[in-house]
This record gives C-alpha cells, structure tokens and sequence, in this order.
C-alpha cells in the first residue's frame, strides 16, 4: 500500500526546483486568483493594467486592455505571462518526480493542460477554476503525502515567499502579509537549507513596526529583505 | 477484453495526466510526444511464458559469461568460436574496462531481449540490449491505470501482476550496491527516456541524479546533497559509455562524472549496467550467442535467433548477394530502428550501393529472413485493424537471474511497415502473461 513518500536524500539541483516549483505553483495561483477578478471586469467595465503593471514590476508591452487579458493570461514567449509561470513550474516538477511523487506531478500537468484549453474556451473562467483545483490539489497532496520535512517546507518557502512578494505588490492587507511571513518563518525553521536567519527576523521586525511606516517606500525595503533571504549570514 | 476496450480513451487520459511521453529530436528540435497505448493486450498463455522464460534466463546468463571472458581471459577467441574481429573492431568493445570485475561478476543488469513471434507460433529473438535498453516504465505504469479503468477486466481474467518491476529493480540495485546510496543517473529531461528515468527512480526509491549533483573524491563517488555529501554505491546510469566518464572516454562529454571509471575499477561503485556491455549485443555479435549457450553452459540454446548471414563469412556473403532481394539488411553501428534495410523496397540503383557496401565494408553488416511475424490486433477509429509487433522482455540479474513477468510490446502504426520503434511513430501496448 502507498502512504506516499518517504525520502530523505535531496541533491542541490533537487532543493533549488523545489524551492522554485513552490514559487511558480504560487505565483500562477495568487495571479491568476487576480486575473479571475479582472478578466470578469473587462467584461463590462474597464481596468487600469498599466498600474498593475506597475506594481508588479512586469513589463508592460501591451497596446490596451484586451492585448493585456490575452497576452498577459495566455502568451508563452512573454516571461510574466500566467501560462509562462505554469509551464515554469512544470519544469521544475518535471525534474522532481521521484521527490513528490507522480500524483502530485500529475496536478501540475494537468494545470498546465488547463490553462492551455482556456484560451480557445468560450468560458476560460472555468478553466481558470480548474487550474486553480489542481494547484490546490497539488498543495494538499504535498502536504499530506510528502513525509520529508525538507520537500514539504522548501516547497512552503518557495510558496510563501512569493506569496509575500505579489502581496506586498499589490497591497493587501498588512495583518494578512505578516500571517504569511510567520508561515514562512516556521517553514524555514524546519529545513536544513541555508538561509540568512537574521534577514528573517529582520523582516518580521518591518512588519511589526507601527502601520503609519508601511507605505509603498517600505515595502520596497521589505521585498530587498526577501530578495536577500537565502544569502548565507 | 470488450470492457478495456470501451475505456481506452479513459486510459489515455490517465497516461496523459501522468505525463507518459517520450522525446523525440526532429531536425534539431527536441519534442514529448504522448506514447500512443492501444488497449487489447498481447497474451502470451502460462505454458508459453514458462518456455521463454527459461531461454530467457539461459541467453543471459551466457552473455553475461561472454562479458565475463572477454575481459579478462577470451577463451571464446582463443578457442576459435568467436572471431576476434567481431569483439575488438566493435564499437562497443571498450579496452578501458579490461581487468575490471564488477560485483558477482554481472555485466548486463538488465537486459532487454527483442523478441517475434512467427505465425507458426515460434518465438525468435531479433535483438539483445544490454547497455541501456528502455521501456519498462511503460507497461508497468500502463497496468495500473487499466486496473483502474477497468477493474472488471481483471476480475475475469487471470494475469500475472507485473507491478512489481520497481521491487526488482531495487532488489538489484541492492545486490551490487558497494555501500552507498542507489542513484539513477539521467542525462537530464531533454532525454528521449527521460520519463522512465524519473518514474523508475521514484518505483526503487533511489536518488534521481542528474549531470553535477555527482562527483568523485578518492576514487569514492558523491552525490552533492542538502546535508552535504552522500557516498554513491550503485549508479543505474542512463547515459551512454562514451559519455560516462570524460577522463577516460569523450573528454569533452559534459555530462559524464569524472573519475567514475577509476572508482568502479577501485570497486567502490556498481555501475549497471556495466560499461563494455556494447560488444555483446553488437549485430554482428548476435549472430554468435547461440553458440555461447552451447560454449558456456554446455546447452542447447532454448530461443532461436532469426536466421542470419554475416558478409564476414564469405559463403555468407556469397549467398547475401545473391538473395539480397528477399532479406532485410541492417547496419551493426545502428540501432532504434534506423539503419534497416529491406532488399525488396531499394530499387536497382540502391541495390547495387548496398551490395557494394556490403563487399566493401562487410564486418558492417549483417543479414537476416524476413520473418513474418505475426500481427497484433489493435484499435484505428473505432475498428480493430492488423499491425505488426514485436516483444521486448527484461531480464533482470542481480544475485539471482530473474524475467519480469510482462513486457513492452511495440507495434507499427504504419500497416506496410515492420519497424515498430516509438522514435518511428510506433505505439505500445500491455503484455499479459495468464497466470
């Protein structure tokens, strides 16, 4: 009987896509999370992408809104696409099969397969729900199945720490981010990956400094914090 | 039958979600194609396996002796029953491994033996394999997902489990571990077998390593790992000979882990399968195995190879020539299915090069009769249609010789066509063994 797997020798190569793989799986889901919201605005009203651009960094090619809902969504050669992060992260779930497992490979391979069916779907809404099931569905088989502490949590870290970053970006609440930020302490805590540790209390101190400070400037500090997370103290 | 038959597109979704593919290079471009799996398995009775099963076993373990002898002592040279120009003019033969004897003296691991059934029901063998012959993962993850899709399949029908292929695999990797970690080593994902490289690693439960995570300190091998360094002591190697190690064959391979060769010749590591193992399933060498059977086993050879000419011999070539019409030509340097060549496609022109290849160039090929194999029934939109198919079967040595109970069985989508490799577009199919 299969209770999942139970490994404990991870190669260098093997840390660095799991930490991606959790990055990339989180990435396509907070924004695609974003997406549903704004691909149902433009439906009938309008949005400014240029701002979300912005806040996210990402370079903004497009030529209006609906450039922006197709490119943005579906096209492959343009590096901060959705479907671009998904095929990421296959690549590095790819590279892992004998580290998760086949059935938490399969979620991946199936999200991607679902992201690709929405751009010809007369409703990719709910393509989008789908591939949202299969990365939740991913996180509850990692966590579930996975008995190594070190798969499980460097894939937590990779999670929360993108999940912190699009957070930050896009302002959502601070209570919310430093709920993240505790998760991603914990998770660092239980791996044997090296990381800044005084990097991390550093940033749990931003965050626990008084609101009125947390403007844009200081989260710009924050992400360099973040950024510099895995440089050995 | 008819329910695994009704859920074939159900079986495919499933070989789809679980990302059975296969890569392909098509001019210069590297593509994963899904490996196109027909439902109606091939069935071979009890009675039947049991007789293939001991040939099986019997060819080898006396190519294993072949491997042994030739690397050390070469009585089968000396004693004229193979001709040195077949062992040492073959690529495959490597002076580098001279001397060296890997644990229990086991070469060849596992060996994927190509085998046809005639439509008289003889089984012939096409093909030995003994470097790094692929296809197992297929019809081991295959079985599952049909048991899944239709159980009721496998209720009235009694056959053997294979799913056991990764308890196997690891039971010989145990066997030759030197002390150590198990480790499959892939060249990377861009690999045409790249999925059986990481489902295989997954089903033994061993390191799935990859160019870099492995290096050699003092003649002892490494895997780089979170925890720092982890001794290696059996690497299931998935790349080629030439590529393994650049301090003693291609220097400018990227791929390969310096200084492996220095400790497999120390006898801290079990590389299966063994380098060298080329100049035993060379073409050209095919041609001799039965006659290793009856050299090192004092038996009569249990499988038939087809029957084949070497040009070599010149009453062979003799005859080659004059038949070359009615025979299927094959170059011994190639392999996947390319390099084959049947006399009644090439027209007058193409002949007369081949034939001119074959005087001047004659140790270069080999010669066989066209068998006609029987054909598999498989499903084309929705009918059942014949193709041709062969079997390849995986013998697994470690301190004991054991065949898996089950087999790739590869079929020719194209119906005037007998090459059934998966780079030409074949498919694949489970194999029963009735239990």
């Amino acid at each position: 009987m299969d209770f999942g797997i139970a490994k404990t020798t991870l190669t260098l190569n093997q840390v660095d896509s799991l930490y991606w793989l959790g990055r990339y799986t989180e990435r396509v889901f907070t924004t695609l999370r974003a997406f549903s919201d704004i691909h149902d605005n433009h439906l009938d009203s309008t949005f400014d992408y240029a701002a979300y651009c912005e806040k996210l960094d990402i370079y903004n090619g497009f030529s209006n809104l609906d450039d922006f809902c197709k490119r943005y969504a579906y096209d492959s050669t343009y590096a901060s696409s959705i479907i671009s992060g998904i095929i990421r992260a296959y690549d590095n779930a790819i590279v892992l099969r004998d580290t998760i497992g086949s059935d938490a490979l399969s979620y991946i391979e199936m999200a991607q397969r679902a992201m690709q069916e929405a751009e010809s779907s007369p409703n990719p809404a709910l393509k989008f729900q789908r591939v949202k099931d299969c990365i939740m569905a991913f996180k509850g088989n990692v966590f579930d199945s996975i008995s190594d502490r070190n798969v499980r949590n460097i894939i937590m870290c990779g999670m929360e720490l993108e999940r912190i970053d699009i957070y930050l970006r896009l302002s959502i609440n601070m209570e919310r981010v430093i709920y993240e930020c505790c998760r991603l302490a914990d998770a660092l805590s239980q791996t044997d990956v090296q990381c800044n540790r005084v990097q991390m209390q550093k940033i749990l101190n931003e965050l626990c400094s008084p609101p009125e400070r947390q403007d844009y400037e200081d989260k710009m500090i924050l992400l360099q914090l973040i950024d510099g997370l895995f440089v050995a103290s | 039958m008819e329910n695994l038959i009704e859920n074939a597109t159900l079986i495919n979704e499933q070989l789809a979600r679980y990302g059975v593919k296969f890569g392909i290079y098509k001019n210069g471009t590297f593509n994963e194609r899904l490996f196109p799996f027909d439902p109606i398995p091939r069935v071979i009775p009890k009675d039947e396996w049991a007789e293939l099963e001991k040939g099986l076993i019997q060819r080898v373990t006396a190519l294993n002796c072949f491997l042994a002898d030739i690397y050390s002592k070469k009585r089968i040279i000396a004693d004229g029953v193979v001709p040195e120009d077949f062992v040492f003019s073959s690529s495959g033969y490597l002076a580098q491994v001279e001397g060296i004897v890997p644990p229990h003296s086991i070469y060849s691991h596992i060996s994927g033996i190509d085998l046809v059934q005639a439509k008289d029901k003889t089984w012939y063998v096409l093909e030995d394999n003994l470097r790094i012959p692929s296809g197992a993962s297929y019809p081991l993850i295959a079985r599952g997902l049909c048991r899944n899709c239709s159980p009721e399949t496998f209720v009235k029908n009694r056959v053997v489990d294979n799913r056991n292929y990764g308890i196997l695999l690891k039971d010989v990797l145990d066997d030759m571990n030197a002390g150590g970690i198990n480790v499959i080593f892939t060249p990377g994902r861009y690999n045409a077998a790249y999925f059986e490289h990481a489902y295989l690693a997954e089903q033994t439960g061993s390191v799935l390593a990859q160019p870099g995570d492995l290096f050699v300190d003092n003649n002892i091998v490494y895997c780089k790992t979170l925890g720092g360094r982890e001794r290696v002591g059996a690497i299931y190697r998935r790349i080629s000979d030439e590529y393994l190690d650049p301090l003693c064959f291609k220097s400018e391979s990227l791929i390969g882990i310096p200084g492996i060769m220095q400790a497999y010749r120390a006898g801290n590591v079990a590389i299966i399968n063994a380098p060298g193992n080329g100049c035993a399933d060379d073409k050209g060498i095919y041609y001799f195995v039965p006659k290793m059977v009856k050299y090192y086993l004092n038996e009569e050879p249990i499988l038939k190879n087809a029957p084949t000419y070497l040009p070599f011999y010149e009453d062979d070539k003799k005859y080659v020539l004059e038949n070359i019409k009615k025979l299927v030509i094959k170059d011994v340097a190639e392999a996947g299915g390319y390099g084959v060549l049947f006399g009644r496609d090439l027209d007058d022109e193409k002949l007369s090069e081949m034939k001119n290849l074959i005087e001047t160039q004659s140790r270069r090929w080999i010669a066989q009769e066209v068998i006609d194999f029987i054909d598999l029934p498989i499903m084309e939109n929705g009918e059942t249609v014949e193709r041709k198919a062969d079997l390849r079967v995986f013998v697994l040595a470690g301190k004991t010789v054991q065949v898996w109970p089950s087999g790739l069985t590869r079929f020719s989508r194209n119906p005037a066509s007998f090459v059934v490799n998966s780079s030409q577009g074949g498919g694949f199919k489970d194999t029963w063994i009735l239990a």
